[in-house]
């Protein structure tokens, strides 16, 4: 039996919770389609032998995921996928992402940097979105309240 | 292992503990408390104590005063004894035998030996099983040492300065293995490190010793929500005076600059930037300040404990 | 972020099907198990430990005892072939000298056992452990130190007993048909006394458990074995003092004066003389010396009359009580053993990691 799953990619300089970390990874793996429902996400045993993050991080960053409807625990087998995050809007196909191309090329054709572009889209997202989650860049002002 | 992680069962208590060699005290008055199924970094400047504090509960020293009990149980009783393991820091073997017989003595001396676990440790590291330990490289001995350890099946594995002579890639590796195994049996572990950056993501407990007492334990969350990282601009000579009513662990003036780590004792509120320290900068400033009262979270307090302190109140 | 199968997860192949590794070693300890006496628990771990020294003690005993056997045959070829006993070995001459040779070699060598064992298994069978740190290593497992001590304690013993003992069988044996020729060997000599009965035994294992306990109390493996060594070569020395003190002296006096030929007193064969005296006619010992300046043997005569000296007497330990006084001597021995053993446990409840 071959079983696809994620391996987490823990950035200890990062600054931003190992769980946090896990989160936000496994959200951007629903939102690729990388996990479908019915996955089964790495045991918390797992993640400890590939990462090296304390067993209790995994399964909080999971409890987290299934507060939020994404997952869910089926005791003695693991953590499963519920539900996606990839919508059609979300694909290098979509003509949102169309629009985007074209507004990159007349911000590059304008003369801006990488940096310069960066900048004005992560304004227009915090205008856009205020009371975002952290999902894009991480934050290093979260405080973690401990459960 | 969710449900008996948090359910809070002491895995071992300290009381008063206390060790005087002939050079001084090298533990005084030591009390804390290690619920079942922590992954527990035991921090502290070198000669603070932790290898004597380990050497206590693994009964290979008999404390001045105070007492420790394991499971409930004294160490060097043959139920304590069972369920816990212990890593010294020398890792010591038997330099003759091979890894084989190494394994074998595990087996021999124990009863709830589990053969199959060690052997997968040595083997995901490629050491082979005939080879003399005598000729095995630092991170394979400590390989087999860690293999011996957790072959034993404890409930309570008391590691001193386990990768202190091991390279980054097998740190990495022994340290997954480790929690790994914890996370299968629900081991408590009790781990010493003066490297910090070894703790981060790793362990979710804490007890940091320093000067031979208990500067600061408990679950880490509970200890990082209430303790908050202040910047701002500086007052005179030192710290705004609104700052005067939280308890103050450390603070440093740079330039016109303030940075203090503080436990809030209310709002904190000023024109200043807060933020959640990360684990690093919480333990440095407690290592950096002996002077700074100690703070041991109600998780980590022993019963009839002389000098408990609840979150976020004055400390004497 | 990356994917992968669980087919290239090394944690999913340890955790898979046993592989060959695994089956390997499981099939190396069925067979060994099933060539060796089967040893467990912490028999096995100490004589794995030690097994080289224990091996080599043992190894050293056989070939000693193979050289004995064939030593005695040697003798008793040569004493049938000069019609021994009824035949005196008086003036059997240099012919007879090797033999008397043989003993003295193998005598010596048998009396440097207890140092050497004491300085080679006993100081460093505890030491060694404390010093490397293998003492915490075995602590740490599920059994007692207490155990292990009486272990390690009980399997040497075992092997100091086995073959100091089977050594001393052996070379009594051979020494038993010139027993009482004291040109052979002196029964009281250190070559004939220490080296038969349960001495040799007894004086091993109290130079081997002190050389355990002096290991126990330094925790230094090399300063062990050179305090063993004068532990050891000090406990010769007070034991070669006292063997004459183990037996009860027997005192024969003469009443023919000490001037004439026939007034020495007849000792039984193999008597060892521990005093000669004269005896005057009141019972009192003077001493041997006395009159011995006298010029001329009239004017000793006179000397010795005027101090009423009557006869000789002598003390001796007769050959009979060797038997009783080795065992005497042996039980004093095991005694001091028992009361080191009694130490090292009490001093290794606390200290033995």
């Amino acid at each position: 039996m071959v079983v696809v799953i994620v391996e987490y990619r823990i950035d200890r300089r990062s600054g931003v919770p190992a769980f946090q970390q896990i989160v936000q990874q496994t959200k951007q793996a629903l939102r690729l389609g990388v996990l479908v429902p019915g996955d089964r996400l790495p045991t918390a045993k797992e993640v400890a032998e590939t990462t090296a993050v304390n067993p209790n991080t995994t399964l909080k960053a999971y409890r987290e995921l299934e507060r939020e409807g994404l997952v869910e625990p089926r005791p003695g087998q693991g953590t499963f996928v519920r539900r996606t995050l990839g919508r059609p809007e979300t694909g290098t196909d979509s003509p949102l992402y169309a629009e985007l191309a074209a507004w990159m090329s007349k911000a590059a054709g304008a003369g801006l940097e990488q940096e310069d572009v960066a900048a004005l889209v992560a304004s227009a997202m915090e205008k856009q979105y205020a009371a975002g989650t952290t999902a894009a860049t991480g934050s290093t002002t979260t405080r973690s309240t401990g459960e | 292992m969710s449900d008996g992680m948090y359910a809070g069962k002491p895995a071992l208590e300290a009381y008063g503990l206390g060790m005087r060699y002939r050079r001084g005290w090298a533990l005084r008055d030591c009390s804390f408390r290690l619920p079942a199924g922590r992954i527990c970094g035991l921090v502290g400047p070198n000669g603070a104590g932790k290898t004597t504090l380990l050497n206590i509960a693994a009964h290979v020293l008999e404390p001045t005063n105070g007492s420790i009990s394991l499971f409930g149980e004294a160490p060097g009783s043959a139920e304590s004894g069972r369920r816990t393991a212990f890593l010294a820091q020398e890792k010591p073997l038997f330099r003759r035998f091979t890894v084989a017989e190494t394994l074998r003595l595990g087996r021999e001396l124990n009863p709830g030996w589990d053969q199959r676990a060690a052997e997968d440790i040595i083997r995901a590291g490629n050491v082979p099983f005939e080879a003399k330990i005598s000729t095995l490289s630092g991170g394979q001995r400590t390989r087999v040492a860690i293999a011996l350890a957790f072959g034993k099946r404890p409930e309570l594995l008391l590691l001193d300065e386990p990768m202190s002579d091991l390279d980054p890639v097998v740190r990495h590796e022994i340290m997954g293995i480790l929690l790994a195994e914890a996370a299968e049996h629900g081991t408590t572990v009790l781990m010493s490190t003066h490297v910090l950056a070894e703790l981060e993501n790793v362990c979710d407990y804490l007890v940091v010793v320093s000067g031979g007492g208990v500067r600061l334990a408990g679950d880490v969350d509970e200890l990082m929500s209430v303790h908050t990282m202040v910047t701002g601009v500086r007052e005179g000579d030192g710290l705004p005076v609104a700052l005067g009513h939280h308890t103050l662990v450390e603070s440093r003036i740079s330039g016109r600059q303030f940075t203090a780590l503080i436990r809030p004792e209310g709002p904190v509120t000023g024109p200043w930037e807060t933020d959640t320290p990360n684990m690093e900068e919480l333990l440095l400033a407690y290592l950096r300040s002996p002077d700074a009262p100690p703070l041991v979270t109600p998780t980590a307090q022993v019963h009839g404990q002389g000098q408990a302190f609840g979150i976020g109140t004055v400390a004497a | 972020m990356s994917t992968f199968t669980s087919a290239s997860n090394p944690a999913g192949t340890t955790t898979g099907t046993p592989t060959d590794g695994k089956n390997g070693t499981m099939n190396a300890t069925t067979t060994e198990a099933t060539r060796r006496p089967h040893l467990s628990g912490m028999t096995w771990l100490v004589w794995r430990q030690h097994r080289a020294g224990f091996w080599s003690i043992l190894a050293a005993a056989a070939l000693s005892v193979a050289w004995m056997v064939y030593q005695r045959g040697q003798l008793t070829d040569f004493l049938t072939g000069h019609g021994y006993p009824a035949k005196n070995l008086d003036e059997v001459g240099s012919a007879f000298q090797q033999y008397v040779d043989a003993f003295s070699f193998v005598a010596l060598g048998l009396g440097v056992i207890p140092i050497l064992l004491g300085v080679f298994l006993g100081a460093p069978l505890l030491a060694g452990d404390l010093e490397n740190g293998t003492a915490k290593l075995v602590a740490a497992q599920s059994m007692s130190r207490t155990r292990w001590l009486a272990t390690k304690l009980a399997l040497a013993g075992l092997v100091v007993v086995v073959s100091t003992g089977v050594l001393s069988a052996v070379f009594g044996w051979w020494w038993n048909p010139v027993k009482s020729e004291v040109t052979v060997m002196d029964w009281m000599s250190s070559q004939a006394f220490n080296n038969t009965g349960p001495v040799p035994v007894a004086l091993t294992l109290l130079s081997v458990f002190g050389g355990v306990a002096i290991g126990v109390v330094l925790r230094r493996t090399l300063m062990a074995m050179v305090v063993t060594f004068g532990f050891t070569v000090a406990l010769q020395v007070v034991w070669s003092y006292s063997i004459e003190s183990l037996g009860n002296a027997v005192t024969v006096t003469t009443n023919k004066g000490v001037m004439g030929e026939n007034g020495s007193p007849s000792l039984p064969r193999g008597a060892y003389e521990i005093d000669y005296s004269f005896v005057t006619g009141s019972g009192d010992l003077v001493g041997f010396g006395t009159c011995s300046g006298s010029q001329t043997d009239a004017a000793r005569q006179v000397c010795l009359d005027k101090a009423d000296v009557v006869g000789y007497a002598v003390e001796y330990l007769p050959m009979s009580q060797m038997h009783g006084m080795q065992w005497f001597g042996a039980s004093i021995l095991f005694a001091v053993t028992a009361g080191v053993v009694a130490f090292l446990f009490f001093w290794g409840r606390k200290r033995l990691v």
